[in-house]
């Protein structure tokens, strides 16, 4: 017995060792993102000196790139929380390794998300007209507009997500101090807030990430709800879809496991994770994501079919565009990446091991950018008054703003693995105990 | 001269002796209020322990914060649309399917500050002093901590052969 713990605490070893000394691996990816966020900011930086016009957003196209990332990265936000409520509510034990990975994609993919819309205005100082508080022109927010709902869905998300995070993250960082010395000491019992473990404390943690795990599943729904609802309020063709709600959702649930097995595979490659991001928990994720596929692909159908079958000029002149037109390409590029490839590689169990997965993930994540690409620019470019279609390109400030965009993400990531064990220690020994018991 | 309060702590490896220990520990005079558990892991069956209650009131404070969060949400919306009336196409002013959105963002963020603030008001948390105690390091290793603050001097050595069933056992003044 005393063995068996011993062999266990060698094993969380494994989880401590990236918060302390120096990580080649880690410093050089922190680097590289690091330097792909300078991009962002450079990028976004010139924007704000030269104006919006640098940009190739114009008549019609007014949401180009920056709508499309802004959809993409709240998508991928949903892989996190909603993926980890749903399997703690279900109290499914392969959950215990994956949860921390997921929780922290959907804090720093939706940090991502939210400089979008800033980005988009143009003038990201004046900001402050979207929050109900008045304001320089005695105006307030107009509560029936979708963009204000994705205001409240966003910020409620993002607060919940990350105290979502933080909740069962407390007691791996006193975990963590009480293995500290020095100045981690010091930086660990800052961040752990004075964490005992004592019954009482751990009775309320559990209680309080039970509530929240109930609470944030409808909120995280709702948030790529809203999302699509700027969309689907409007008359645009092939927008004004009843069934846009679930497809975002869908879609974002699609790409979120996507970017949660690519995060997966690489840290498992890169800390030497194998023992906890086993061959069993990317099995079951991958069965999860094939579902996904499937249930993505019925949906791209039937949003298809309908307005196919409808046969209305206005939405027929986006759909032939998309399908056959100038985003031809794209489309068809989208539905191998998303469809085709993962129905060729998921159905097989060697087609759910780590590096199968990830190319899978690298495909999806692509393919997902793409679809949300397709749904924006091709409807605003042929308007249902044909003489005002127009055509969209993007310049190198949306390519830089994309592209940092990336290496945002990577970089809070990697900042975050160098801080926090990146699987729950407690939780892991947590399902050990319980293990043993039964 | 009073004499300084004695801390005992004992280190458990398994929730069993340490049952055991608590039970010795009440027979032998000890009171709830000087027995704490402490462990790195959620123990099944804590408030089940002899001597160790545990409570929370996370889901009315949840229940609580969402009601209150949904209502200002509402308020501010409905206030809002009064104060300032926009032109609607004879649309409702005072719409209930638009604003049952903010109103339900407005609940579930209620809801979750609510459960959060009421976790750390029970885990009594911030706290930010050093407080390390002799066998925290042992905490982290995944054994399970006991401490008692025997009331009197009396009852000392029956607290210590209460404690038999323990790895290790430290006794240190408390101030």
């Amino acid at each position: 017995m005393e063995r068996a713990k011993r062999a266990e605490s060698e094993n969380e070893n494994d989880l401590i060792r990236p918060l302390i000394g120096f990580r080649p691996g880690l410093f050089l990816g922190g680097l590289v993102s690091g330097g792909l966020m300078a991009v962002l900011f450079v990028s976004w930086g010139y924007q704000i000196f030269n104006g919006i016009g640098v940009a190739g957003i114009n008549r019609p196209v007014f949401w180009g790139f920056y709508i499309t990332n802004f959809v993409f990265w709240i998508g991928i936000s949903h892989a996190g929380t909603l993926i980890s409520a749903i399997l703690r509510v279900t109290s499914a034990e392969w959950r215990r390794p994956i949860t921390r990975c997921a929780e922290a994609i959907t804090v720093f993919a939706i940090s991502v998300a939210g400089l979008f819309p800033l980005i988009h205005l143009g003038r990201p100082w004046l900001f402050y007209t979207l929050l109900p508080i008045p304001n320089h022109r005695g105006l307030w927010p107009n509560f029936r507009s979708p963009l204000v709902w994705d205001v409240a869905a966003i910020t409620a998300y993002m607060i919940g997500s990350s105290l979502y995070l933080l909740l069962p993250l407390i007691p791996d960082l006193a975990i963590v101090r009480d293995r500290s010395t020095g100045f981690r000491l010091r930086l660990y019992r800052l961040l752990a807030m004075g964490w005992r473990g004592t019954a009482q404390q751990w009775h309320s943690l559990e209680k309080g990430i039970r509530v929240m795990a109930v609470v944030i599943i409808p909120v995280a729904v709702s948030v790529h709800s809203i999302v699509s609802w700027d969309f689907a309020m409007t008359q645009q063709p092939m927008w004004h879809s009843t069934i846009f709600a679930p497809y975002f959702v869908t879609g974002a649930i699609y790409s979120g496991i996507a970017i949660l097995l690519m995060a997966m595979a690489l840290i498992r490659w890169g800390l030497r994770l194998e023992s906890y991001l086993n061959d069993r928990v990317f099995n079951n994720l991958g069965l999860l994501f094939l579902t996904m596929t499937l249930l993505w692909g019925y949906f791209t159908f039937a949003e298809h079919l309908t307005v196919w079958y409808g046969n209305h000029t206005g939405e027929m002149t986006v759909f032939w565009d998309r399908v056959a037109g100038d985003f031809s390409f794209l489309f068809w590029l989208m539905v191998l990446l998303n469809f085709v490839l993962p129905m060729a590689i998921l159905p097989f169990p060697k087609g759910r091991r780590p590096a199968a997965t990830l190319i899978v993930g690298i495909g999806v994540m692509i393919g997902m950018w793409l679809e949300r690409f397709l749904i924006i620019v091709p409807s605003l470019s042929h308007p249902r008054l044909a003489f005002t279609a127009g055509h969209y390109s993007a310049t190198w400030v949306e390519w830089g703003i994309l592209v940092g965009s990336f290496g945002m993400f990577a970089f809070l990531y990697f900042l975050f693995i160098r801080v926090v064990p990146i699987v729950s220690i407690w939780e892991i020994r947590e399902g050990r105990h319980l293990e043993q018991e039964s | 001269m009073k004499e300084k309060q004695r801390v005992i702590h004992a280190i458990f490896s398994d929730i069993g002796p340490l049952r055991l220990s608590l039970r010795r520990l009440l027979d032998a005079g000890c009171l709830p209020a000087e027995l704490e558990v402490r462990s790195c892991i959620p123990l099944k069956g804590a408030g089940s322990l002899p001597g160790i209650s545990v409570r929370s009131r996370v889901l009315p404070a949840a229940v609580i914060g969402g009601l209150i969060g949904g209502l200002l949400a509402y308020l501010i919306a409905a206030y809002t649309s009064f104060s300032y009336p926009l032109p609607t196409g004879g649309m409702p002013i005072n719409p209930a399917l638009p604003f049952s959105i903010f109103t339900f963002e407005g609940t579930a963020l209620g809801a979750i500050l609510a459960t959060v603030g009421m976790v750390f008001l029970e885990a009594g948390m911030p706290r930010l002093g050093p407080r390390s105690g002799p066998f925290d390091h042992r905490l982290a290793e995944g054994k399970i901590l006991l401490t008692v603050i025997p009331s009197s001097a009396s009852i000392r050595e029956k607290v210590r052969s209460a404690l038999a069933g323990a790895v290790e056992i430290d006794e240190s003044s408390s101030g």
